[in-house]
């Protein structure tokens, strides 16, 4: 019963938090634990293991849909469309109505700009399942057709459905904000602030309204702390700046503003190699590229995304394995960061680059003996390797 | 059993909404009393084409198309026709593509082309913009021509050009050029030039670009380094000297696309706003020298309200509301909103895309042209804009977003907020084109200014004014020592019930030029009771009860109207 439960909670993030109720027969526990391990593994950014767990469930599965719905999150998420596309048909397939799947389809579709199409799936979602995300979804997607109107009704009617769903209280304070309804769009923007407040963006939003609305002193802590969590962040420091101009810091904003412009100049970057993985992704450089400029701004978590699907796409690249293993590293994650070492030179012992990072971070780590033993490695293939030389006479000296 | 009895129900209803919310909400058709007419082909314009050059290696430049104008080159008190007509690239093409065009107004609403007459048929180049003004000071209207390469400065010599690019100061500089705008920065009555740079590509340094990942498709400008605009002094002599250090002018982003001339802090010197395609928007700030200080991102009108640097195309500045307050429209890509930006106090200016009710409805087009002007002459400033994306094909990418699309006629309620009427109107505005120049002029003398567009390969369209129902006056200006084309005048028109701002000026909009007369409208009103005329000097000068329906010109300290 306890795996019941918790799959039914995996299920509720499939289609972005929604409770599943699938009305199908319930899988054998087995299945529902290999799922469960699939979707941690999916949350670590474990493509292949993920799609390794669900094809192992697959053996032991009564029904196959939800096997295939979680094949179809895990392409999702590796920007895989046409492979989700199918994921999600053949979840439907077995389960016609399999709820959440339409949900998916329409974000699928909604990703690649096809948002005629993400609002035919969505509005089938919501026609078997009156539930807020679909809803919300469906609005989204009409504010990319320019249909507000339709839109607005979307986002009320999901809040009417769950009075506490900030994304659609803070989809309903960006559109009213477009179309220049500053006071109704605080108050929207308020209201998700005010659910989740521990969410940046929100805040970030309800700040920059305030700025707008010439009120710039009150957003100047929440613009503050904002910037702290994301340096990389360009809106939040030029936010930052045009509240403290107009509350007479003029020098501190202008210092802001400037700073502004040095991180968009970083985003812009990144922005251009977002748009390279979109247009080649099948190409694990691009991604490995996008999450190297991730990593250097400080999106550690985004960093590791993109190298994880660069690993999909070409698993055996030790480069980007090793790239891998530093963000570890600096996730603070070193457990991790050296098993995936490990797991490196176990297939290729002569990367001595490999056993210098793993003898440094095993003396950080204060195992000094491991540390010797992997420098020691890299004598074995280089015996002349100075930094190797240099690391374990330092070593030895102490 | 169904665990929501009543779903369908409720679902029936509410995607009978969505169907039934979608409908635009335009003005009432009974409330608009303008329209527009296409007369490109009884104008005899219809054998335009311009020409990108492409034979599918898609270089950028091929996306960008070029901008085309009025100018009376006879000096005849009616607006001729300037057109750019693309390039074709060395090698590549067999058919070799005239630079310019030159139209000449039969004063009948007819055009006739006399290219070769004015003596600009043997250039043949990769063009861009035109501005247009008397550089010389000896009562002509010469032009500044843009390329890809060298420009090009085109004396008149009595209805005929002669290029006097050669000697000049103006050749060395060999970059790609945009948009470029005749100002005279220091007051010293000769009109200095500042000319928008874009990126650094050449063929040589093409980048493969893609939509789809497999074919290639038209770059868009952050991959490519940007190359700083240039000020150009006019010496008096003919010559200019290249001062964009000196003037202050330098670092620069580049990549610009459009400029407008404005005096944001009434200080009588004249400031310059400047769109950049991907990169801040700026601001130049007139130190009361001729040299400036660029405060875009510290004002506030540098980028959205996300801080985020958006494509800057066409640009216009003017007063478009009660505050008095000078206000900048910024033409963007689509999925951005056009950016506008009122002068609130000191330099700081105020983010009112939003507010002005232009931001949503400009989102999901892609503007190039841009200027203001008042289209239906009741004394309000409406903006116009030619939209067209840049890549072919953008509608199997991006659902809602068209290569092709209609233009944008914003009509002002007379307090900064604007409806686009264009869905109601329907006619020439409403059929897709892949717009990039636009200007405005009052080509058939009869007080209501007409619009002309360019196509990036694709003809020109000249779309006739067919509001007759309100009263105008309009006013050309003559310093008695400054610039002759008496650039930076600021004139305002006072009526029972508006205070009209206005100002002579070249640039504007994207690589076009409209005409230098100022045309107030006055609505029903038959007199305009006072008139202000502000000159570059700092002098002023005013007159009144000036009645409608004529075009006067004013002389600096004669004291009076002289009806043309």
């Amino acid at each position: 019963m306890r795996f019941l439960i918790t799959l039914l909670l995996f299920l509720y993030c499939c289609s972005g938090n929604e409770k599943q109720v699938v009305d199908v027969p319930y899988n054998n526990l087995r299945t529902n634990r290999l799922l469960l391990q699939g979707s941690d593994a999916l949350k670590q950014h474990n493509f292949m293991q993920a799609l390794a767990l669900a094809d192992s469930a697959d053996k032991y599965a009564v029904q196959k849909a939800d096997i295939h719905f979680f094949k179809g999150r895990v392409y999702s998420e590796l920007g895989r469309f046409s492979e989700a596309e199918q994921a999600y048909k053949n979840a439907l397939k077995a389960v016609p109505g399999y709820r959440g799947a339409l949900n998916n389809l329409g974000n699928n579709a909604y990703r690649q700009q096809n948002f005629s199409q993400a609002i035919d799936y969505y509005i089938q979602e919501v026609t078997q399942n009156q539930a807020p995300i679909p809803l919300r979804a469906l609005g989204r997607a009409f504010v990319e057709l320019g249909k507000t109107d339709s839109a607005r009704t979307c986002f009320q009617k999901a809040i009417d459905l769950d009075m506490n769903y900030a994304a659609a209280y803070f989809n309903l304070a960006q559109l009213e904000e477009d179309e220049g309804n500053f006071k109704q769009a605080l108050q929207h923007a308020g209201r998700a602030y005010g659910i989740e407040p521990d969410n940046l963006e929100y805040r970030y939003v309800y700040s920059t309204l305030l700025v707008q609305m010439d009120r710039g002193s009150e957003a100047i802590y929440n613009l503050r702390k904002i910037v702290e969590k994301w340096p990389w962040h360009h809106g939040a420091h030029y936010n930052l700046g045009r509240a403290l101009i107009q509350a007479g810091q003029k020098t501190d904003g202008e210092n802001y503003i400037e700073q502004a412009e040095r991180v968009r100049a970083v985003q812009a970057k990144i922005d251009h190699l977002e748009n390279t993985v979109r247009a080649l992704p099948d190409d694990p450089y691009s991604y490995a590229a996008l999450a190297f400029a991730l990593r250097k701004v400080g999106r550690y978590n985004d960093a590791m995304h993109s190298y994880k699907v660069a690993l999909y796409l070409d698993p055996g690249n030790f480069d980007i394995w090793n790239n891998v293993a530093n963000l570890y590293l600096l996730q603070g994650d070193t457990i991790t960061a050296l098993s995936t070492y490990n797991y490196i030179v176990d297939r290729n012992p002569a990367l001595t680059d490999i056993w210098l990072n793993m003898g440094v971070v095993y003396a950080l780590s204060n195992q000094k003996e491991k540390a010797r033993s992997a420098w020691k490695q890299v004598l074995a293939y280089q015996s002349e390797n100075a930094a190797a030389l240099n690391y374990l006479k330092k070593i030895n000296g102490n | 059993m169904s665990l929501f009895p009543a779903g369908k129900i409720t679902v029936f209803f509410v995607v009978i909404l969505f169907i039934t919310c979608d409908s635009k909400q335009p003005a009432s058709t009974n409330e608009i009393q303008i329209n527009f007419t296409n007369v490109t082909a009884t104008a005899g314009l219809a054998n335009f084409r311009h020409v990108t050059g492409a034979v599918g290696d898609k270089w950028f430049p091929e996306s960008m198309g070029s901008g085309g104008g009025f100018i009376d080159y006879n000096g005849d008190g009616w607006s001729d026709i300037l057109l750019v007509g693309g390039g074709t690239w060395p090698g590549k093409s067999v058919a070799v593509a005239p630079a310019l065009f030159l139209y000449h107004n039969n004063q009948d609403g007819t055009f006739k082309n006399v290219t070769a007459a004015a003596g600009l048929d043997d250039l043949h180049t990769y063009g861009f913009g035109i501005t247009v003004a008397d550089y010389d000071n000896d009562d002509d209207q010469d032009f500044f021509f843009t390329t890809i390469w060298q420009n090009h400065l085109f004396r008149n010599d009595k209805g005929t050009f002669t290029n006097v690019s050669l000697g000049s100061g103006l050749e060395k500089d060999s970059f790609w050029s945009t948009t470029a705008i005749f100002f005279d920065a220091d007051q010293d009555g000769w009109v200095d030039l500042y000319v928008g740079s874009y990126v650094d590509w050449s063929p040589e340094n093409d980048i493969w670009c893609t939509l789809d990942g497999n074919t290639k498709n038209y770059c868009t400008p952050e991959l490519y380094d940007g190359v700083p605009s240039r000020f150009y002094r006019n010496n008096g002599d003919g010559t200019f000297s290249d001062k964009t250090e000196q003037a202050g002018f330098l670092p620069s982003p580049g990549k610009m696309l459009g400029a407008a001339e404005l005096d944001f802090n009434n200080d009588g010197w004249p400031d310059l706003a400047v769109a950049s395609d991907t990169q801040r928007d700026l601001l130049y700030v007139n130190n009361g020298d001729g040299t400036f200080k660029e405060i875009g991102a510290v004002s506030g009108m540098a980028y959205d309200e996300n801080g985020r640097a958006r494509a800057g195309m066409g640009i216009d500045a003017g007063v478009v509301d009660k505050s008095g307050k000078e206000t900048i429209f910024v033409g963007n890509f689509s999925k951005e909103m056009i950016g506008v930006f009122r002068h609130q106090s000191g330099n700081f200016f105020e983010d009112r895309a939003a507010i002005s009710k232009i931001g949503r409805p400009s989102l999901m087009t892609l503007t190039f042209g841009l200027f203001l002007f008042d289209a239906e002459l009741d004394g309000d400033l409406d903006l116009f804009t030619a939209n067209g994306h840049v890549q072919i094909g953008i509608e199997d990418t991006q659902d809602g977003i068209y290569y092709r699309e209609p233009s944008h006629l914003f009509l002002n309620d007379g307090d900064g907020h604007f409806t686009d009427i264009v869905p109601s109107i329907s006619g020439p505005l409403d059929r897709p084109i892949v717009g990039r120049g636009a200007a405005y002029a009052d080509y058939d003398k009869n007080g209501t200014l007409d619009i002309l567009v360019t196509e990036n390969g694709g003809p020109v369209h000249l779309f006739r004014n067919e509001n007759n129902e309100n009263n105008f006056l309009r006013v050309n200006v003559r310093p008695s020592s400054g610039n002759r084309n008496g650039l930076s005048t600021k004139l305002v028109g006072i009526t029972k019930n508006k205070r009209m701002e206005r100002r002579v000026k070249t640039g504007s909009s994207f690589m076009s030029h409209s005409e230098t007369t100022v045309t107030f409208g006055l609505g029903s009103e038959e007199v305009l009771d006072s008139l202000y005329v502000y000159w570059p000097n700092n002098s002023m000068e005013m007159f009144h009860n000036i009645h409608s329906g004529k075009e006067i010109n004013i002389t600096e300290g004669q004291g009076k109207l002289a009806v043309q």
